[in-house]
């Protein structure tokens, strides 16, 4: 069997030489061991196998027939969350394509026939219904009932807030929506909503390998997007961010629209004074950054170029290519809210921004990996606590989701996850 | 017995000593070690040469060898042997062939002691850190192929140190040099290359020097040794601290000697600073030791050759601050000891006698590793059994020595005793027996056991004496070498 | 292939989960470092393991060696396992992955000493011990190496080598699984004392286990050992701004400074190199050859080009030598900065400011530095030119920049040295045995001399030829410095010209007596040898017959193919 996908791939495979850096965070922002692993698979079940630089020997080998595709390695493969850092994390040594690498293989082994079938379900499903849950409690819009949202795109609006499929049918998250639409409409914001006719963005047919159902999926958001008019699109959740800002076009698909997340907006009309954070908050918090809202958020340019030798063996581009470091990512707008409202503490956990440790959460179908996913979560809810916050803020449902169920789980020690939306409505102190 | 076809075959090229008095002088003197046996004879081989036919005569002739490089009088019971020996006495190889100052090393031959040594690296201007006062024959390969603490303790970054290179011969006959020397290629071919046998460890994957050192002449005769020397202080100021207290003056060296300040240091209890200082005049002893607080700490401070007043000031102000934190003062007299008087009297050869026997004719020691801060609790222990065989704590001197830049210490109690009182030597044979069990239990670490101690240790780990016996099934499968070394 | 009961055998020592048997995960077993160099048919792949075991306890590793004592099959240990000398070398081997064993067991603050288990990377101890004022050496591949690795089982070389010494020489006891299954631990610890000392009662019989390189794994398992820490007298931890790939420093660390030192020839770098070490000025020190300082002045391989185009780099920064000064105190400091000063000005030298020059001042200088074969001797020649440099200034910004890239090469060990990857896509060593500085030199130039007819060829990189690469230890008394190169690992011509490099370098250095090269370990090479050194390699083949009858542990790494491989496992092989 010949794969030219991963074939295509193979002399990026052969540049790992197996430091394990994949694993761990970047040398120079290191603080503690306890905090030093972020590969959530690694961390729980070591093997190295269960890496960005295995999956890669894995994939090789898969290449070159010397394995064969089936269960033994699908069992490794989808077991990944796809959190991106292995990809961030190689960058910042050489150039690489660790998540590309990752991504194909798991898309090789959908195309064998190979995904759990969970996972095909869960496709099923978000061809059935429009959320990957197969939810019919409810219609997509419902979140919104009430609010006096426009509805696009029979109304028109500059901007239209995207829930996102988690965001609408979770009854916390979905309250966090609505605050988040009401700070827009107390601030002024033209704002507007798809309603019934929003739509999954398509994230977790991309994170589960389903290359087919992701793209029809995102081609199909894009046409509406479009057909709304909007200059903005603004996401709720953090995984959606991502993956409409830099999976879209990765696959291909450009709206031409700007993408923002909820709190890139939030900054923004804060710092125009038009939303004021006038009540003062005693709260010892953390911020966890989303790898769809931090690292997988940094757009992926297309490169045009050619590529030349020089000195016998170096290879160089011409324009240069540029490496995502995923420093690119929604970062500091989420810090510069909290820090900017009164009376409250922030700290900084050891594991930040592009280098971020993954909540457990993505990657599909995380309870198939319950032990690991949950561990995931645990650790941050650890390092957290290590750094003496009493809650633990995040601005990605899905995150949310998972620190909660990863907090009720740790039995006595839990700690308080709030969604930044919550926060900023508590100190606009507008309700 | 050494048959005389084999002494006369050896007598051809190699000076053989068959006179009893000359061989007496090979004997152990010290009534303290279990009595051994008096070689058959004493070999001065010519030359390396030599010395391997030396030891395939004695595979042949199924005699043992004990190597001995320093002159007598032997008293530690390294060279003691119960089976049928010959001594293969290397005192008169003392060539110092080769000094390079670049890399600061030089090569010893097994006769080289100190004194001669130390004399002819001036002339380098570098040196070699000494034991505390080194009898004048003690030779610098016996030393320091025992691990026989020295007193510049920054200057020792391993146990190994300051051996450098060695070339020796396996009790097969077959000669061996490691570290750098080992090769490729001669020595002057290295030397061509800029080598300078300096790297201890190796060839690849072996360190066998490791294995000889400390195995008192039981896996192998080293015929020479590099040495990495050290640049001679071009300006000195020695210093005492001194006081009743010793956790203020331990308090004080873990201070300086984790930035590795100043030179030079050891501590002394009245006793052994009495006993070094006077063992020229030892009629003097008693108002040296009366004149002394309890511990006393030499300090060396120096500067080299790089900006060495500037370096000898800010190493004062730093080391004089780290004293008065810890409740010391720096000073140069303590009672009737002057600072550089004991700095010189710890660097050069202390007479043909061993300092410690000067007082009364002879000495215990026992000496075993530990951690610094660990030293009152042994004194407590010394103390403590000593007490049970009606010896003062007076009686009990002290030497406490930094090694391996601090991160590990010799600590040595004597007890000097009169060689010819079988009561006094009675006792203290029961004192060694009960004070090495108790420091053993309080977990001391003998690293290089004589006396009692070399009879105890080796049941504590029986898997690394396994090793021990292991390797000497290697490096000495006739058991030719020290036959009965250990037990082995 | 282990049977359905050896299996079990297997998950009942260690519990079903740390047992893998699988070929993907065997497959993600079978690649390292540079593994080419082991793969007759100049592939990635070495050996493929028979399983791969993640034990926790030393009593595990100990039950699963008495079972290889029983059964055809050897165990290979590894912690971090990174260099191909972690690989299996049969297919007849069980890997022992040593991740879960991850623990600082003690750090001993008041004696400087450590003791930890095998997969504690350096920068773990190390950013627990700057808490306590104390260092420990880490080897230049980086911080995320195993502690004891560097000081137990492979190579102890890293740029703090000037102030913390050689890695094996601060070995402070080891605990060690035999080849029998008997559970060992040499020196003071296994008398029961503390950690503090490998050697003794009596031999020193860490000889067997530990010399300029270590068994890798050939020889039994290695699951604790002490380790000599040093002294730091900086900051307890520092914050960094900025993002991937350059974090830079917030401030500056007290008591330190970072110095980079340029001479005009290699007496006189070589000369300085000895006069810092006798100061104790260099608390770490690394000879950065041109071709580095090139690759770190730019953020990409365009740059890079055009600067090592201007061909200033070959001529400037030839003789380079960094150098970070940590004092006690800062009096201490101040003392050594204004000693090594000293010694740059007798030795003919300059300190290079702290200054980001822009890509376009080197096409400026292009034409002087082409009219003249050593322009920096004329440079250094001019009045007062250390004074004019000291006075260039230069933004805080762009001077903590600096000083942050020379802070993590060394200090941290954080700038990963595969950085140095980006010119190409391989890099090999060669050379490297261990002895002085000036000896260093010579293995670099004779190193250069043999990639020669490659570069010209195009088949490695042309790098100027002289890539080495190392610095001092033990304040001068010892020096190293290995002959690297880079090549293309997806070019087979590229691949089969370093090979042949590293075979004529290995030769080279017997006739030209350059001691034993960085690579001369495992069977072949000890073959090769042994013979000119004493025959070494025989007392090791006694050795491991001896301690493992029942070929327990794969030893390709040590005395060769183990008994139990297969008749195609037992062939040479050039490791690079």
């Amino acid at each position: 069997m010949s794969y030219p996908e991963l074939k295509s791939l193979e002399s990026d495979i052969a540049t790992c030489f197996r430091c394990s850096l994949c694993k761990m965070v970047p040398l120079p922002v290191f603080k503690k061991q306890e905090f030093s692993n972020i590969c959530p698979i690694n961390s729980h079940y070591m093997f190295h196998s269960y890496s960005a630089s295995g999956l890669g020997y894995m994939a090789l080998a898969l290449s070159e027939g010397r394995i064969q595709a089936d269960k033994a390695l699908a069992d490794i493969v989808f077991s990944c969350r796809t959190c991106g850092y292995c990809d961030m994390a190689c960058n910042f040594i050489m150039e690489s394509k660790r998540n590309e690498i990752n991504m194909t293989l798991r898309e090789t082994l959908v195309c064998e026939g190979l995904a759990p079938e969970e996972y095909k379900r869960t496709m099923q499903n978000l061809k059935d219904t429009g959320n990957p849950a197969g939810l019919t409690h409810a219609k997509a819009g419902d979140w919104a009932a009430g609010l006096n949202l426009k509805k696009l795109p029979e109304q028109k609006a500059d901007i239209l807030l995207y829930a996102g499929c988690l965001t609408r049918y979770d009854k916390n998250a979905l309250l966090s929506a609505r605050k988040m639409a009401k700070l827009l409409l107390h601030a002024g914001v033209d704002v507007g909503i798809l309603g019934d006719e929003e739509n999954c963005c398509g994230l977790p047919a991309h994170w589960m390998g389903f290359k087919d159902n992701f793209t029809a999926l995102a081609e199909r958001n894009a046409s509406s997007f479009k057909g709304a008019h909007v200059k903005t699109i603004v996401t709720v959740c953090g995984a959606c961010l991502g993956t409409l800002k830099a999976k879209y076009p990765k696959y291909g698909i450009n709206t031409g629209i700007e993408v923002l997340h909820g709190t890139e907006l939030l900054e923004r009309l804060i710092e125009k004074k038009k939303i004021k954070l006038t009540r003062p908050l005693n709260l010892k918090v953390t911020y966890h950054d989303p790898c769809y809202l931090g690292r997988q958020s940094e757009p992926q340019e297309e490169w045009k170029g050619e590529e030349r030798t020089v000195f016998g063996q170096m290879k160089y581009t011409v324009p240069p290519r540029k490496i995502n470091y995923g420093t690119g990512g929604v970062f500091d707008p989420p810090r510069a809210i909290l820090k900017s409202i009164t009376g409250l503490s922030f700290r900084e956990m050891y594991r930040i921004r592009e280098y971020s440790h993954c909540c457990g959460g993505g990657g599909g179908r995380a309870e198939m990996y319950e032990k690991m996913s949950l561990e995931a979560a645990k650790d941050r809810i650890k390092e957290a606590r290590e750094v003496g916050a009493d809650y633990l803020v995040t601005s990605c449902s899905h995150c949310k989701a998972q620190f909660e169920k990863a907090s009720l789980d740790m039995g006595n020690d839990p700690i308080s996850v709030l969604d930044i939306i919550d926060i900023v409505f508590q100190a606009a102190d507008i309700d | 017995m050494i048959s005389t076809n084999i002494l006369n075959d050896l007598g051809q090229n190699n000076t053989v000593e068959t006179s009893l008095e000359k061989l007496k002088t090979y004997e152990v003197r010290n009534p303290l070690v279990r009595s051994s046996r008096t070689p058959q004879c004493a070999i001065k081989p010519k030359d390396v040469p030599e010395l391997q036919k030396v030891i395939r005569k004695a595979k042949e002739g199924k005699f043992g060898l004990v190597p001995v490089s320093s002159g007598g009088p032997h008293t530690k019971g390294g060279i003691s042997c119960s089976a049928d020996h010959a001594v293969v006495d290397l005192a008169d190889w003392n060539k110092i062939p080769w000094v390079n100052r670049r890399n600061r090393v030089c090569f010893v031959e097994p006769g080289v002691t100190y004194g001669e040594l130390n004399n002819f690296l001036k002339g380098h201007g570098m040196t070699l850190p000494t034991p505390l006062a080194p009898r004048n024959t003690k030779s610098v390969l016996a030393s320091t192929i025992d691990r026989e603490p020295h007193i510049w303790p920054r200057m020792q970054w391993d146990f190994q140190d300051p051996v450098a290179c060695t070339e020796f011969i396996y009790g097969t006959g077959e000669l061996f040099r490691s570290g750098a020397a080992g090769g490729p290629g001669s020595l002057e071919e290295q030397r061509k290359s800029k080598g300078a046998q300096k790297m201890p460890m190796g060839p690849g994957q072996t360190d066998f020097q490791r294995i000889l050192i400390g195995a008192q002449g039981s896996m192998g005769i080293m015929t020479w040794i590099s040495l990495r020397t050290e640049l001679l202080p071009s300006i000195e100021r020695p210093m005492l601290a001194a006081g009743d207290k010793l956790s203020k003056i331990i308090e004080y060296m873990y201070e300086v000697q984790r930035p590795w300040l100043g030179e030079h240091t050891f501590i002394l209890n009245r006793l052994a600073a009495a006993m070094l200082m006077t063992c020229g005049n030892p009629a003097s002893f008693e108002k040296v030791r009366n004149s002394l607080p309890e511990y006393i700490c030499l300090q060396n401070m120096a500067g080299f050759e790089r900006l060495p007043t500037e370096r000898l000031e800010y190493q004062y102000e730093e080391l004089k601050n780290m004293a008065g934190g810890n409740g010391l003062t720096l000073v140069d007299k303590v009672g009737e000891i002057e600072a550089p008087a004991l700095l010189k009297a710890a660097q050069s050869p202390c007479g043909p006698r061993d300092w410690r026997h000067v007082v009364k004719g002879h000495c215990l020691s026992i000496f075993f590793l530990s951690l610094l801060n660990n030293s009152e609790k042994y004194i407590a222990v010394a103390r403590e059994s000593a007490r049970a065989f009606n010896i003062p704590d007076e009686q009990i001197g002290i030497y406490i020595q930094p090694v391996i830049q601090n991160h590990a210490c010799h600590i040595e109690f004597m007890v000097p005793f009169n060689p010819d009182d079988n009561h006094e030597v009675e006792n203290l044979k029961n004192y060694e027996a009960d004070v090495t069990e108790r420091l053993i239990k309080a977990r001391a670490f003998f690293s290089r056991p004589y006396g009692k101690a070399a009879e105890m240790v080796f049941k504590n780990n029986p898997g690394n004496t396994e090793l021990i016996r292991v390797i000497k099934g290697l490096f000495d499968p006739e058991n030719i070498l020290s036959p009965g070394k250990f037990n082995l | 292939m282990l049977t359905v009961d050896e299996l079990k055998e297997l998950k009942d020592i260690v519990g079903e989960e740390w047992v893998k048997d699988d070929l993907p995960t065997r497959d993600a077993y079978s690649i390292y470092y540079n593994s080419s160099s082991l793969n007759k048919e100049d592939k990635l792949w070495t050996a493929r393991p028979a399983a791969v075991i993640m034990p926790k306890t030393p009593e595990e590793i100990s039950q699963l060696t008495k079972f290889c004592n029983r059964k055809d099959f050897m165990l290979k240990p590894f912690s971090t396992g990174w260099i191909t000398s972690s690989a299996p070398g049969s297919r007849k081997t069980i890997l022992l992955d040593l991740k879960r064993m991850d623990k600082i067991i003690d750090i001993d603050v008041k004696n400087q000493i450590a003791v930890v288990e095998p997969y504690v990377r350096a920068i773990d101890l190390q950013s627990e011990l700057w808490k306590h004022g104390l260092n420990v050496h880490a080897v230049s591949c980086g911080g995320n190496h195993s502690i004891l690795a560097s000081t137990a089982a492979a190579w102890g070389y890293g740029i703090t080598g000037a102030s913390m010494g050689y890695q094996a020489r601060n070995m402070l006891g080891v605990e060690w699984v035999m080849p029998s299954g008997e559970i060992l631990t040499l020196g003071s610890p296994g008398d029961g004392a503390e950690w503090f000392s490998t050697d003794g009662p009596g031999p020193g019989v860490r000889g067997l286990i530990r010399g300029f390189q270590g068994t890798f794994g050939g020889l039994g398992t290695f699951t604790k050992v002490g380790v000599k820490l040093y002294r730091w007298d900086s900051d307890p931890e520092y914050e960094v701004h900025g993002g991937s790939p350059k974090y830079v420093l917030n401030r500056e660390l007290p008591n330190l400074g970072v110095f980079i030192l340029m001479f005009p020839s290699k007496e006189q770098i070589t000369d300085a190199g000895y006069k810092l070490g006798e100061a104790e000025c260099n608390y770490s020190d690394f000879r950065m050859p041109a071709f580095f300082i090139a690759l770190g002045f730019t953020d990409n391989n365009l740059e890079l080009k055009q600067l090592w185009s201007t061909g200033v780099f070959q001529k400037l920064a030839r003789y380079v030598l960094t150098v970070c000064v940590h004092g006690h105190s800062k009096k201490e400091y101040q003392w050594k900065v204004k000693a090594l000063k000293q010694i740059v000005k007798e030795s003919g030298g300059l300190i290079l400011p702290m200054q980001q020059i822009p890509l376009a001042a080197f096409d400026i200088v292009k034409p002087f530095f082409k009219m003249f074969k050593n322009p920096l001797k004329l440079i250094t020649k001019i009045p007062f030119i250390q004074e004019i440099t000291d006075m260039m200034k230069t933004s805080e910004e762009m001077r903590l920049k600096l000083l942050t890239t020379a802070f993590f090469i060394l200090v941290r060990h954080a700038n990963n040295s595969q950085g140095g990857f980006r010119a190409s896509s391989g890099m090999f060593t060669s050379v490297g045995a261990f002895d002085t500085w000036d000896m260093g030199f010579e293995q670099a130039d004779y190193i250069a001399g043999v990639k020669r007819p490659a570069i010209e060829k195009g088949l490695i990189l042309d790098d100027g030829g002289d890539l080495g690469s190392g610095g001092t230890f033990d304040f001068g008394h010892l020096g190293y410095i290995e002959g690297i190169g880079e090549y293309s690992t997806n070019d087979p011509e590229s691949r089969k010209a370093t090979k042949a490099i590293v075979e004529e370098s290995l030769h080279g250095t017997i006739e030209r007596s350059l001691g034993l090269p960085i690579a001369a370990f495992g069977g072949p090479m000890n073959q090769l040898f042994g013979p000119h050194c004493y025959n070494y390699h025989e007392m090791i083949m006694k050795i491991k017959a001896k301690l493992d009858p029942n070929s327990s542990y794969d030893s390709w790494t040590y005395s060769g193919a183990s008994e139990k491989a297969f008749p195609d496992e037992k062939e040479g092989y050039t490791f690079f």
